[in-house]
């Protein structure tokens, strides 16, 4: 059943998000095309306006693309799961455990997909100014040596780091959805309590990294610093963190779900 | 074929916030039968239907679908029109019906292109260009094409023009078998009075009456919608 589900998820998700996911795709050829005949250099004034435009919407497109994706998916999850058609969903023969599998590994991938797209098209466009190049591969030259010099940074980090980031993204989806279920409770304002929900939370996580700095900065005094462990420290506390942040909010969404329905 | 009670409550309760809206129900639904959970508004019907479909807990008492408490196989079991639209905007009529043939194994997808057929809706519609009529009537043909045990329908042909009223019972009233039953709540009584086998009042969260409807009749000398009215007279 949970292929079924996210099969649906992705067909009801993407009749938005890949048009909108194009839309860079377009932006990006158009700003490329603007750079590449220099729009912006021209004497005709028509000319330069437009390719300042092009340019100034290739740049806002990209803001307002990731924040259209992410408010979607949420408003998503809460119209199917607690809107209306949370009366078909949850009268399906179906699991719970894999409605929130289901809606986390969709919107996760979308958010994924929606990056790498803003990233792509930026470096897409980079790779067509020279200048830019040399000093993107300069600053990175600059980076590898600046790591030998510390040492022990290698492959393994980098990819723990990326790891990590998975997990921080999910543990972020997670939180929404926990948000969202905790604010159906409410008899009125539901959405207004999931905000609240959110930022509460938001407060609790922050403190909670505040004190673990803390405390590892006074357990380690100033003669012991080394990039190496502030590295390790920050890769290694950002993945323990978000699996158990992961694991909370997962609980928390799928008790609400199941225990503490409330569709009005 | 199954035994036994198709819905049992033993003690059912249910409060919101302190306010009482069901009260202690005791219930039990025999197959192969048409009832009628027959309630003014706030009387306690859709909670209790709710109950069953497992999208709200009671706050005491049980609940036995099958002898099952609601999960995962009771939904397997029954088969759940709500009293509102559940169905995916964006979504075509087909595309809900293939949505119901992969999720409900009792889906019978000749069934439902037969019933579409008959009242015109055409498969490749989009939902959200359909008014809310024919998307009760896409509903209730995607609910009564299952093989249930249990089909719960809430306010079924509240939204349904009179001439489709009759189509949609005579559906209801084709589609159940012996080992099924039907539970149908709703306000429009005298239409619904001649396909009921059995009859339960609910008022403010408690069930007053449950008889079979020929034996009301017979008892009180007048309809069910005659004396249904005579008991909720404000």
């Amino acid at each position: 059943m949970l292929g079924k589900l996210m099969k649906y998820e992705w067909k009801a998700t993407w009749k938005l998000l890949i048009p909108l996911n194009l839309f860079i795709v377009v932006m990006s050829i158009l700003a490329y095309i603007t750079i590449q005949l220099r729009f912006f250099d021209s004497d005709n004034d028509l000319v330069m306006m437009t390719g300042m435009l092009l340019l100034m919407t290739y740049v806002l497109s990209m803001f307002v693309i990731s924040i259209v994706t992410v408010i979607y998916l949420i408003y998503r999850f809460y119209t199917s799961v607690y809107g209306e058609e949370g009366y078909l969903l949850h009268t399906l023969p179906v699991d719970k455990h894999h409605i929130i599998v289901a809606k986390a590994v969709v919107s996760v991938s979308w958010i994924i997909i929606n990056i790498m797209l803003i990233y792509l098209s930026v470096l897409f466009l980079i790779s067509t100014q020279q200048w830019f190049v040399e000093t993107i591969v300069d600053g990175f030259d600059f980076y590898i040596e600046a790591m030998n010099g510390y040492d022990r940074i290698g492959a393994f980090e980098v990819i723990m780091t990326m790891i990590a980031s998975f997990f921080a993204l999910l543990a972020r989806a997670l939180k929404v959805s926990a948000c969202v279920s905790l604010g159906q409770l409410s008899a009125n304002h539901k959405i207004l309590s999931s905000i609240g929900f959110y930022y509460a939370i938001y407060i609790v996580q922050r403190m909670f990294t505040l004190i673990f700095y803390m405390i590892q900065t006074l357990a380690a005094s100033a003669t012991d610093y080394s990039f190496y462990g502030a590295y390790s420290t920050s890769w290694i506390y950002t993945l323990l963190s978000s699996l158990i942040y992961c694991a909370a909010f997962y609980f928390l969404t799928w008790y609400m779900m199941d225990r503490k329905l409330n569709l009005d | 074929m199954e035994m036994g009670p198709v819905l049992q409550c033993v003690g059912l309760t249910k409060t919101y916030g302190g306010k009482l809206a069901l009260n202690q129900i005791y219930l039990n639904l025999e197959r192969g039968k048409i009832i009628g959970l027959l309630g003014p508004n706030g009387s306690g019907k859709t909670t209790l239907i709710k109950i069953m479909n497992g999208l709200l807990r009671p706050t005491a008492g049980e609940i036995f679908i099958g002898g099952a408490r609601p999960g995962i196989e009771t939904k397997y079991r029954i088969s759940y029109l709500p009293e509102r639209t559940y169905l995916h905007a964006g979504m075509k009529v087909l595309e809900m019906v293939q949505y119901f043939q992969d999720f409900y194994p009792d889906f019978r997808i000749e069934r439902a292109f037969d019933m579409l057929h008959r009242l015109q809706i055409p498969p490749n519609e989009r939902l959200k260009n359909l008014s809310k009529g024919t998307k009760e009537k896409v509903q209730l043909i995607l609910v009564m094409s299952r093989d249930a045990d249990l089909y719960v329908l809430d306010e079924p042909i509240a939204g349904v023009d009179p001439a489709s009223r009759d189509y949609i019972l005579h559906t209801i009233v084709s589609n159940y078998n012996r080992n099924a039953s039907v539970l149908l709540s709703t306000h429009l009584i005298s239409d619904v009075e001649s396909i009921l086998d059995e009859v339960i009042f609910i008022k403010y969260g408690n069930i007053i009456l449950q008889a079979p409807a020929e034996q009301i009749r017979q008892r009180e000398g007048k309809s069910i919608d005659r004396f249904f009215r005579e008991v909720f007279a404000c």
